[in-house]
């Protein structure tokens, strides 16, 4: 299983590959969306799982993950957007713009792992269904 | 024990005062260009970024008191608030307090002794700054903001909107396996104006 970390703090994105490493995922990195989407186009499969930020430099996840959903390669990954906010509307825009799962920092690590495996594991049961 | 002790800690440090060193240039700029929207921005990034990363460790009072300079500053963003020669001040005591407690961080893992009391002070002082502050917030405030449909809903593209509401078949898929999410799926009870959009 593969997931793409989008966020454009270092050290979130340190923790979340410790994190996601522990539970078996090959782990990606961008700092923005824009590198987020370059990074997705190029690999040599869809991603598993999209780890995204809201708020980051040059691009922001809700306009990443618009992109994402009218990208034919890209549209069935599972996203799960973490915010720092926990406001309704910060939840509300998330899915608007095509998340499947909103949480709020800090995400504990046993969390994020049952989140993350539930959701990358969503997409191989869809697959193998299609 | 030092932040070397903790490799997560040991990123965090160099990150904090690169994101403190942005956010204190951002706001030299914006007084000598007041209202430039790219200093702003870098500004508001920079302590939300902080803020955001310093949730992973338990250094509660300096994550309030970062959390506090960016309300002030989403209220300047928002117009609710200037950011003046007193405000700018304020802030850039706020950084420096908060740098020093980066590099008690990074000498002994810990924050020091009196840093509670210490943040409850820069909270008190930052939050005294804009009309979003405690005094202002307040159920009367929570009644308005439900009365009408928000300003962002409005703007979302209808088939955002529907997408949204749709949004609760995967994530009820997903919450049963913890209660964690279904706590945290409530949008329509905190914004029932946006009930209709899926459900009419």
């Amino acid at each position: 299983m593969r997931a793409l970390v989008v966020d454009d703090a270092t050290t979130i994105r340190a923790y979340y590959r410790q994190v996601l490493e522990g539970a078996g995922f090959l782990v990606d990195e961008a700092i923005n969306g824009v590198e987020g989407l370059e990074r997705a186009m190029v690999l040599p499969a869809p991603p598993d799982l999209l780890v995204v930020d809201v708020n980051m430099p040059r691009m922001d996840g809700y306009a990443f993950l618009r992109a994402i959903r009218i990208e034919p390669r890209l549209r069935g990954v599972p996203a799960m957007m973490i915010s720092t906010e926990r406001e309704a509307e910060d939840e509300c825009r998330a899915y608007a713009a095509g998340a499947n799962l909103f949480l709020v920092k800090p995400v504990d690590p046993s969390m994020l792992t049952r989140f993350a495996l539930t959701l990358a594991g969503s997409t191989a049961a869809g697959e193998r269904a299609a | 024990m030092s932040a070397a002790d903790n490799p997560l800690l040991a990123q965090f440090i160099p990150e904090a005062r690169d994101l403190i060193e942005e956010a204190g240039r951002s706001l030299l700029a914006l007084e000598r260009t007041p209202g430039a929207s790219e200093p702003m921005n870098a500004l508001f990034r920079a302590v939300h970024t902080l803020k955001g990363t310093s949730g992973l460790f338990e250094v509660g009072p300096l994550t309030r008191t970062v959390h506090a300079a960016e309300d002030l500053l989403g209220a300047v963003q928002a117009g609710t608030a200037q950011l003046g020669g007193e405000q700018t001040d304020l802030l850039l005591g706020m950084l420096d307090r908060v740098g020093q407690w980066i590099e008690d961080l990074a000498e002994r893992g810990d924050l020091p002794p009196g840093a509670e009391a210490d943040a409850e002070t820069w909270v008190t002082r930052l939050r005294a700054r804009h009309a979003d502050g405690p005094a202002a917030a307040g159920a009367a405030g929570e009644a308005t903001a439900l009365a009408e449909p928000p300003a962002w809903l409005s703007a979302l593209l209808p088939e955002e909107r529907g997408r949204c509401a749709a949004a609760s078949a995967p994530l009820h898929a997903v919450s049963t396996a913890s209660s964690v999410a279904r706590t945290r799926w409530r949008w329509s009870d905190a914004c029932p104006a946006f009930v209709p959009c899926g459900r009419r």
